[in-house]
């Protein structure tokens, strides 16, 4: 117990030191300006429609997740990171640590991202096609943060102590741009039936939804607890792969 | 003295060059070893091999024992974030009072930049930060890569102070350094390492 205590409480002030470092940095200024621009644009013609406002949000969270978790791990020192693990005396801690901080990030995005439909629908009444109910709030935002895990993971994964920054990039728009048509690709071609399992679920929610405007909740669930699994998968493939490159040389 | 950690023919290669060259080591508790060497001879890289960040490309390290290591790099890296609030932290993933690293700040005339940010610092008060991270908390072995450098006379002898407890409390000091007043005032054998190969001074042997 005592030993589990102390790897949470390293966790802790290891995520502390990550947190510090993010206070004004250029990261979030670029990050707020972006889904500024990105809520400007997407609420700018009424009538807007409901679900299909949250799920177009929860592909563009995936693609901030990415952007953040490789902007997050460029901006790494190397032999920061080398003083911070000695002190940790636990991966666990270190690597917690860094998640942590990422899945702050992508709470805080998803957050504005969910609540601001709801908001803009009170101080615009008659923006969306109907009234936006507890439940989409609670379905959206629970795709839109979970998007923006699986983007964090998707990005992180590529990680410059493995892989070059440039492949890094490539590879990870590679997926992005797989997973976003992959009902396509397997709807031609049946051997990409196994896309299904390796690629994010990013437009799942989209298919579901079809031409309704009302969120399906065990559908929704569903998907959502596929996007945690995936998530998870790769955090633990890529924690492995950090562990066995500990420094770039 | 009871050995802490051995190495055993490690070797160490970056592309085609041979930094270290089948080298064996016992490092005893307690033993305070300098190692010299030209630039770029490998006296960081045997030190992060010992701490393992680095991968060994052969040979094997066994270190007998759970060790806690303090590392002192070359260049501390300046980052985002201030002294007072990094070293607190270091100071509660280490268990220790947050007063400890208010003493060292002080000890180390650090005081009137407690609230600056580390990227603020100049080198020799950067390289100050990365010596009192090293010394908070309890550590088995201290690793220090030119721990002095950049450093005023006054905080240097701070810096010996502070060794020379470490060692009486049984810390085992492996340094990287140049200054011939730092060699002879902290180490018990000099080891050089030259062509890959590691030079005992006190007895002129090779060192494996």
């Amino acid at each position: 117990m005592g030993g589990r205590l102390r790897v949470l409480k390293n966790t802790y002030h290891l995520y502390t030191i990550r947190r510090r470092l993010m206070t004004r940095n250029a990261l979030w200024a670029v990050t707020m300006l972006v889904i500024a621009a990105f809520l400007g644009a997407m609420y700018s013609f009424p009538p807007a429609y409901v679900c299909s406002s949250y799920l177009v949000s929860s592909v563009f969270m995936y693609f901030l997740g990415i952007y953040l978790s490789m902007n997050l791990h460029a901006g790494e020192n190397d032999v920061f990171e080398e003083i911070l693990l000695l002190h940790a005396d636990s991966d666990a801690a270190y690597y917690l640590s860094r998640e942590m901080l990422q899945a702050r990030m992508c709470l805080i995005c998803s957050l504005i991202l969910s609540f601001f439909p709801l908001i803009y629908s009170i101080i615009r009444a008659g923006y969306f096609t109907r009234a936006i109910m507890p439940g989409d709030v609670c379905c959206g935002a629970a795709v839109i943060l979970f998007c923006g895990f699986c983007g964090a993971e998707t990005g992180d994964f590529f990680h410059p102590r493995f892989i070059g920054r440039r492949y890094g990039i490539c590879f990870a728009i590679l997926i992005s741009v797989v997973a976003l048509c992959k009902q396509g690709l397997m709807e031609t071609f049946a051997a990409f039936g196994i896309l299904e399992i390796f690629m994010p679920p990013v437009t799942d929610s989209l298919v579901l939804l079809g031409n309704s405007d009302n969120f399906e909740a065990m559908g929704i669930f569903l998907i959502v607890l596929h996007m945690f699994a995936y998530s998870l998968v790769m955090m633990c493939i890529k924690i492995l792969l950090l562990r066995h490159s500990r420094y770039r040389i | 003295m009871e050995t802490l950690i051995t190495l055993e023919n490690v070797t160490k290669t970056y592309e085609d060059l041979c930094v270290l060259d089948h080298i064996s080591l016992d490092l005893k508790r307690a033993e305070s070893i300098a190692f010299t060497g030209h630039n770029g001879c490998g006296k960081s890289t045997l030190l992060k091999l010992i701490a393992g960040l680095i991968p060994l490309s052969g040979g094997k390290i066994v270190r007998h024992e759970k060790i806690r290591f303090g590392y002192v790099p070359e260049k501390f890296p300046g980052m985002n974030i201030r002294m007072k609030d990094y070293l607190g932290a270091i100071a509660g993933i280490e268990g220790v009072e947050a007063s400890e690293a208010d003493a060292l700040v002080r000890d180390f005339f650090l005081e009137p930049m407690k609230n600056t940010k580390l990227h603020e610092l100049s080198k020799g008060s950067l390289q100050k930060v990365g010596v009192i991270q090293a010394l908070l908390g309890r550590h088995d072995v201290l690793l220090l890569d030119e721990p002095l450098s950049g450093q005023d006379t006054d905080s240097q002898n701070v810096f010996l102070e502070k060794i020379h407890e470490l060692r009486d409390r049984g810390v085992t000091i492996l340094m990287s350094c140049h200054e011939r007043k730092l060699i002879e005032e902290l180490s018990d054998r000099e080891i050089t390492i030259e062509q890959g190969k590691l030079l005992c001074r006190e007895s002129d042997e090779a060192g494996s």
